[in-house]
C-alpha cells in the first residue's frame, strides 16, 4: 500500500479510505466467509471491520504491516460473531464438533471439496483451523482470543482435521469412521 | 501405538516433541499422515480470494457519515423527543448566523415534506444536482427522493445491525428536520427554510443510497 494513501486516510480523506477498502476488503471478506461460512455474516464483518479501521487509522503507527493490523481487527470481529452465534444458537460449542452439517450430505456418493468440507465444520473448529493453518496464529494466541487455553485450540484443530479428512475421503471412510449424519446447519 | 492426530499435527508444525514421538516419523504410514495434514494446510491457503458483494463500501461510508454527524449532535436517540426543541433552536441560531437575506420565492406556512410524501410532483429529468436551489426546488427534489424510497421500500428479509443503525439514524435526523420545518415554519426566513430543505435532501440522498445498497445486496 502506498504510504501516501495511508497518510491521506489518516487525515480523513474519503477517497483514501475507499482505496484501503478496495485493497484489503477482499482479504477480509474471504477470511470472514471461511471462518463464519455465512455470506451475510461475512458482509457484516467486512462492514464493521472497515468502519473500525477508518475510525482508528489515525492511531496506526506502522508497528505492524497494515494488512496484519486490518486482519487483526477482522479476526476480532469474526470471533465476536462466533460468540454471538454460540449464545443464540448453541449455548456452547463443545458438542457441536461431533455433529455434521446437512448441506452436501445429500451428495453422499461424492467426496466433498475442501471449501465445502470446511464450511461443514462446527463454528469453533472451523475458526481454529483457519486461524492456525492459514492466518498463522499460534495455539496460545487462539486460546487467548477465544478465552480458552492453548490445549483447547490444539484439540479443536486435531478434531477439525479428522473431520476434514473424513469429508474429503468420501462416504466409505465416513462409514468406517461412524460419522453421524444428523443434520445441523452451522451458520 | 499409533500417534494421535494432535501428535501428527505437532510433527507437521515442528513443535517440540518427545524422542519417542519424533522416532515415529521413521514409520512410512506416520510420515504419510503428516504429509496429508500438510497438504490440507497448503490447499486451505490456496483457496481462492472471494470478492465482496457490491454496495458494502457505500454502507461503510454511509455509516461513517452518519456516526460522524451524530457525534457532533449532543442528543441521544433515547432522549431525542425531549431535545428536539433545543436542537431546533440550535439549528435556527446556526442558520441565523449564516445570514438573513430574504428569499423571494419562499412563502409562509409550508408543511413538512414527510406529511406530503408521495404527492404528485413531476420528476426532475436526469436527477442532476440543483444549482442555487430555492426551497421549492429542494422540496420537489425531496419528494422525488421520497418516491424513490417508496419504490425501494420492500424491506429486505435480512438486514445487518450496522445498516439498521444507519437507517435509524438517518430517519431520526430527517424527523428532526421535519420537526424544525413544521414547528418553526412561519418564523423561518427564506434562507433558513432553504437551508433546512437542503439538509433534508442531503439526508434523503444518504437514506436512498443506503437502502439501494441494501436492496442490491439482498438480491444476491
Amino acid at each position: 500500500m502506498d504510504p501516501g494513501v495511508v497518510l491521506r486516510a489518516q487525515q480523513g480523506d474519503m477517497q483514501a479510505h475507499e482505496s484501503l477498502f478496495r485493497a484489503y476488503g477482499p482479504a477480509v471478506y474471504t477470511m470472514a466467509r471461511r471462518m463464519l461460512a455465512s455470506s451475510s455474516q461475512a458482509e457484516d464483518v467486512l462492514q464493521e471491520t472497515f468502519v473500525e479501521v477508518i475510525r482508528k487509522i489515525s492511531s496506526y503507527r506502522g508497528e505492524a504491516e497494515l494488512s496484519h493490523w486490518i486482519r487483526r481487527i477482522a479476526v476480532n470481529k469474526c470471533l465476536m460473531h462466533l460468540r454471538s452465534a454460540w449464545v443464540s444458537k448453541r449455548g456452547g460449542d463443545n458438542d457441536a464438533i461431533d455433529r455434521v452439517a446437512a448441506p452436501g450430505r445429500e451428495r453422499a456418493d461424492l467426496a466433498l471439496d475442501l471449501e465445502q468440507a470446511l464450511s461443514l465444520l462446527p463454528a469453533t473448529s472451523r475458526a481454529v483451523v483457519w486461524l492456525h493453518d492459514v492466518e498463522g496464529y499460534t495455539h496460545k494466541e487462539i486460546g487467548g482470543l477465544m478465552g480458552r487455553t492453548a490445549s483447547f485450540s490444539k484439540s479443536q484443530l486435531a478434531r477439525a482435521h479428522e473431520r476434514l479428512r473424513e469429508f474429503l475421503a468420501g462416504p466409505e471412510t465416513e462409514q468406517e469412521a461412524g460419522v453421524c449424519a444428523q443434520p445441523l446447519k452451522t451458520c | 501405538m499409533r500417534p494421535t492426530t494432535e501428535d501428527l499435527l505437532k510433527l507437521r508444525d515442528g513443535e517440540p516433541v518427545s524422542a519417542t514421538l519424533a522416532a515415529e516419523l521413521e514409520d512410512p504410514m506416520v510420515r504419510h499422515d503428516v504429509q496429508q495434514l500438510d497438504q490440507v494446510r497448503r490447499e486451505l491457503r490456496a483457496l481462492p480470494v472471494l470478492q465482496p458483494p457490491a454496495g458494502v463500501w457505500d454502507q461503510v461510508r454511509a455509516q461513517l457519515t452518519t456516526e460522524s454527524a451524530a457525534a457532533e449532535r449532543p442528543s441521544s436517540r433515547r432522549h431525542w423527543p425531549a431535545r428536539l426543541a433545543l436542537a431546533a433552536s440550535v439549528a435556527l441560531v446556526a442558520v441565523l448566523l449564516i445570514g438573513r437575506a430574504p428569499d423571494p420565492v419562499s412563502g409562509p406556512g409550508e408543511v413538512p415534506m414527510a406529511t406530503v410524501a408521495g404527492a404528485d410532483v413531476t420528476d426532475r429529468p436526469g436527477g442532476r444536482p440543483l444549482l442555487n436551489p430555492s426551497y421549492v426546488s429542494l422540496a420537489a427534489e425531496s419528494r422525488r427522493l421520497e418516491r424513490a424510497l417508496t419504490r425501494l421500500d420492500n424491506r429486505p428479509r435480512v438486514i445487518t445491525a450496522g445498516t439498521a443503525s444507519t437507517i435509524a439514524e438517518l430517519e431520526d435526523r430527517i424527523a428532526l428536520v421535519d420537526y424544525q420545518l413544521g414547528s418553526l415554519g412561519t418564523s423561518l426566513t427564506g434562507r433558513e427554510r432553504t437551508a433546512l430543505w437542503q439538509q433534508r435532501v442531503d439526508l434523503m440522498h444518504s437514506l436512498v443510497m443506503v437502502r439501494y445498497a441494501q436492496a442490491q445486496r439482498d438480491r444476491f
